[in-house]
């Protein structure tokens, strides 16, 4: 017999309540007694104000800055000037000559791969084989695609697999490398398209499952011809580690609300 | 609560009256909070930042608009406040403790060895890892979106959604649905 986790969890949570009132009514207690006493009532009545100590409150002083140019400036300051005005024409020649030299040369620019990771995210060259059916929205899937997304869908004749095969752009993400190739499973794409949370989503119908991936993955072995299947594809990026490592394909078979899944890389 | 007589403690409260408070704590603390300590997933941190909602309700209650729901607008300051901690403590948290004393976190894969359906919530809840436990409280408890949780932990949406499954389905195993 199953347990309502939610039920419970809250439950028991609540259950082990903390007695906070105590804490609460001090908290208030010590932040009535901080605040700030207004000044202006004092100047008004001419009468010192009290605090709830039974202390003369005492308004801050301001005191003026007074603002001190040091002696060595002073004297400084003329030779300064002058050797400026020597040097200025060098430093305005000096820093064409840079900008018409350095900044065309075909030194490598420093890679910044956090400032790159959007950019690489939402790469065209990632790819997904799949085979759609006939009556898949597939008009809607090619917008969803050229939007924001990672992946493209590209249709092969007759039936095929249903893979992962993320590329990046090696030029403009070179220390992103393929991560994810794999296929695991026949199946047929009937529909595309984003879930609530903003996901793509793939359902596809199940044709058979890989041998391989049978034997390496005990879930896919529940996993049945014909059943309905929904493909979660992600790709993320660690900008504290600089890497890309977590691309996940997992499957949430409809029939039965078992969740099966592929992991290519988990980064945890 | 009503909401007349939730307006009557709003307006004891800014007659400095601290009974209107009480009757709310009393009251909604068992509402406030879960939600809380499903997001900072620490106890000494989840009494604090319920502390610190009750002083702030005190203290607001001058210029506070009466909504409709009170209850939401409660329990919308208070997971604001729980977030707003997470984001600020995000390095130095530890998640832990709802997990009793004495009870030793089952390694996932010997899940599977455990006695199904006669472990305790908390027991359940003790084989997940705390990054699991984290996104399983925060939704459950607090009733967020994994929007909202991706954004309150600055970690991917993906990411999120499949601990989340991975939490779910170890508890599934364990009999919890």
């Amino acid at each position: 017999m199953s347990k309502d986790l939610s039920k419970e969890y809250n439950e028991a949570v609540r259950s082990s309540l903390p007695n906070l009132w105590s804490r609460i009514e001090a908290a208030i207690d010590a932040e009535e007694q901080s605040e700030p006493i207004p000044f202006k009532a004092e100047e008004k009545s001419g009468e010192p104000v009290k605090n709830n100590a039974g202390l003369k409150a005492v308004p801050p002083v301001q005191k003026k800055k007074k603002k001190i140019i040091p002696t060595w400036l002073l004297i400084s300051l003329p030779s300064v000037a002058v050797v400026l005005i020597v040097l200025s024409p060098l430093i305005l020649f000096g820093g064409l000559v840079l900008i018409n030299g350095v900044s065309k040369s075909s030194a490598p620019m420093a890679y910044d791969a956090c400032d790159a990771a959007p950019a690489a995210s939402v790469s065209k060259e990632n790819a997904i084989t799949g085979t759609v059916n006939e009556d898949a929205e597939y008009a809607n899937a090619i917008e969803l695609f050229e939007g924001d997304y990672l992946y493209d869908i590209e249709l092969d004749d007759g039936k095929a697999s249903l893979s992962a095969n993320v590329k990046q752009n090696a030029s403009e993400t070179p220390d992103m490398q393929p991560v994810l190739k794999r296929t695991f499973a026949e199946v047929e794409i009937q529909n595309i398209y984003e879930d609530e949370y903003g996901m793509l989503t793939v359902t596809a119908r199940v044709l058979s499952v890989k041998e391989d991936e049978k034997a390496e993955e005990d879930e896919i072995l529940e996993l049945n011809g014909e059943d309905v299947i929904e493909a979660y594809l992600y790709q993320e990026f660690d900008c504290e580690e600089g890497k890309t490592y977590d691309v996940i394909v997992y499957l949430v078979s409809e029939t039965d609300k078992d969740t099966y899944y592929i992991s290519s890389q988990d980064g945890d | 609560m009503t909401q007349e007589k939730f307006a009557d403690c709003i307006n004891r409260i800014r007659n400095k009256d601290k009974s209107g408070l009480k009757d709310i704590y009393d009251e909604y603390l068992g509402y406030i909070y879960p939600i809380i300590y499903g997001i900072v997933n620490q106890k000494e941190n989840a009494e604090d930042v319920t502390q610190d909602f009750f002083v702030k309700l005190y203290s607001m209650a001058s210029t506070m608009e009466l909504k409709d729901s009170h209850k939401t607008f409660l329990a919308t300051i208070a997971r604001n406040m729980a977030i707003d901690f997470v984001r600020k403590n995000s390095r130095s948290i530890a998640v832990d403790d709802f997990v009793e004393e004495g009870i030793e976190p089952v390694a996932n894969d010997k899940v599977e060895e455990t006695v199904i359906g006669d472990m305790t919530v908390t027991e359940a809840l003790a084989t997940l890892s705390e990054k699991e436990r984290t996104v399983v409280s925060m939704k459950i408890l607090s009733d967020m979106t994994f929007n909202e949780i991706s954004e309150a932990l600055g970690i991917p949406l993906g990411t999120i959604t499949w601990r989340y499954q991975e939490a779910i389905k170890k508890l599934r195993r364990l009999g919890y649905e």
